[in-house]
């Protein structure tokens, strides 16, 4: 039936700080923002950060953000911006998106905690060295007045397709919404569940501390986590032909199709995900699948082959290839 | 007149700001705007309407902020401050606003000068306040004043009982 962790994929915090004196994008200029770029390295050099130079090519700094591990904003910014990351590549660094710096740190699994101790380590190095914009009030001060206080965001990536199919997704919405905690699609606001996947987030900042917002979301993923495993349950009693058929030609598709595009792949990869948790498919390794979640979107198979940026066909070939190497 | 940012699409919205007294105009077309976050229709915007809604909104008393140059009626349209200095000298027009969003408007947890560890304990329910108080927030936004107050009632009760 699966466990807590193959509900929760990948937990992240997000930390927004600004730095006095200087106006917020977009009206921050090409000065400001090389003096604030300078400012964060310097905090962050000899403490092990590196810059990325991936910023200037849209197609590494794509595939980062397919990954999450920036905004989209970010990999599509055209102004002056910097990334700096940690040598175990768990905390990135946005200098000069929405906010002069957003810290972003990660940890597999369920493990809000670990992403937490991460993100505040780069915090405080960046605490030594620049004077962050504060107000006793108000807390952080960032551009967007939603993000006020600790400015920070817990967020946990959930694959929920039993709660899903079983056309839960809009309650839990609506009752998450009254304790202030926003659940959407992985792929940003607005857009459709792709695969499943979801991620939980708190949705203020202010009046409740860091300790408590991580451990307010970190309660209500697992109380999520365990009504997706209770469902899970009802959909393998319900012991329905056309899901076992569904998964297992899911299973097929990945194994022999020749070109798959990225919408038929993340239908496939959802229902052999599911099917590996009820038990109906144990040829396929988790953790060989779930690498394909990031493996197979375009600008990943772009950066290794630079004519599947103009190619449709050959992008769906090469997909194709990738999967057939992983499962 | 084209996009000043692509330089490649029609612009379709035009806007002035000023600053550190420097004025720059700029017109985007509809794609470079979205991306600059400005107008965006993201949750914000619509919790800046209940001031138009209200009737009586708040005057824009000529002050501008000293270190991006925005208004307060500029903060409203644009639906986010300009910089961090806005926060003070606005402090008291914002305040309502912020309250609304958050269901309060005062800060708890870190600060700069005391960087504590973070050591969170897993699975800890969130409390009736906290729930209560989110609930107060819903209610406000909906303009259901009837059940917010309701809300606030019981939150008073609960303070007192502690
Ligand atoms: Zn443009
Ligand atoms: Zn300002």
């Amino acid at each position: 039936m699966g466990n807590k962790q193959d509900v929760i994929l990948r937990s992240r915090v997000r930390l927004a700080r600004n730095i006095v004196d200087y106006p917020f994008a977009p009206v921050l200029n090409t000065a400001c923002r090389k003096e604030i770029i300078e400012k964060a390295e310097n905090a962050l050099r000899t403490n092990g950060y590196t810059r990325q130079n991936d910023t200037d090519n849209t197609v590494a700094v794509h595939a980062l953000s397919e990954e999450n591990l920036v905004s989209r904003e970010f990999a599509d910014d055209k102004e002056l911006h910097a990334l700096l990351c940690n040598a175990d590549a768990n905390t990135y660094i946005m200098v000069c998106e929405e906010d002069h710096l957003r810290i972003q740190s990660f940890a597999d699994g369920a493990d809000l905690t670990t992403a937490g101790k991460r993100a505040f380590a780069a915090e405080r190095l960046l605490n030594e060295k620049i004077k962050f914009a504060f107000d006793r009030e108000l807390g952080y001060l960032t551009h967007c007045p939603t993000n006020l206080g600790t400015a920070m965001r817990a967020s946990m990536m959930m694959f929920l397709p039993a709660l899903t199919m079983l056309g839960r997704m809009g309650d839990l919405k609506s009752q998450l919404e009254k304790i202030g905690v926003t659940i959407r699609g992985l792929y940003g606001e607005g857009s459709a569940a792709d695969a499943y996947m979801y991620q939980i987030s708190n949705r203020l900042s202010l009046g409740l501390s860091e300790d408590d917002l991580l451990r307010k979301i970190e309660s209500v993923a697992s109380r999520i986590a365990e009504d997706e495993l209770r469902a899970r349950k009802s959909l393998l009693a319900a012991r329905s032909d056309a899901l076992t058929d569904k998964i297992l030609r899911s299973l097929g598709i990945l194994k022999y199709a020749h070109m798959i595009s990225g919408k038929e792949f993340l239908d496939c990869y959802a229902y052999v995900r599911l099917g590996i948790s009820l038990g109906l498919i144990d040829s396929v390794q988790l953790s060989e699948l779930d690498k394909l979640l990031y493996e197979a979107m375009p600008a990943h198979l772009i950066a290794k082959n630079k004519d599947a940026a103009s190619d449709a066909t050959l992008r769906d070939k090469l997909r194709a290839e990738t999967i057939k190497r992983r499962i | 007149m084209l996009c000043t940012n692509c330089k490649k699409e029609q612009a379709t919205f035009f806007y002035t700001q000023n600053i550190n007294g420097k004025e720059t105009s700029a017109a985007l077309c509809p794609n470079c705007a979205k991306q600059s976050g400005i107008g965006s229709t993201d949750i914000l915007s619509p919790l800046f309407h209940p001031f138009a809604a209200e009737k009586t909104p708040k005057r824009d008393n000529g002050k501008t902020c000293s270190l991006c140059g925005l208004t307060f009626t500029d903060i409203l349209s644009l639906g986010k401050v300009g910089c961090p200095d806005c926060y003070s000298t606005f402090r008291d027009e914002l305040r309502e606003t912020i309250r609304s969003i958050h269901g309060t408007a005062k800060h708890v947890g870190l600060t700069p000068e005391r960087s504590t560890a973070i050591t969170p304990e897993p699975n800890k329910e969130p409390t009736e306040e906290e729930m209560l108080r989110a609930a107060l927030e819903t209610a406000i936004r909906n303009e259901n004043y009837e059940e917010a107050a309701r809300l606030r009632d019981r939150i008073k009760e609960l303070k007192g009982e502690n």
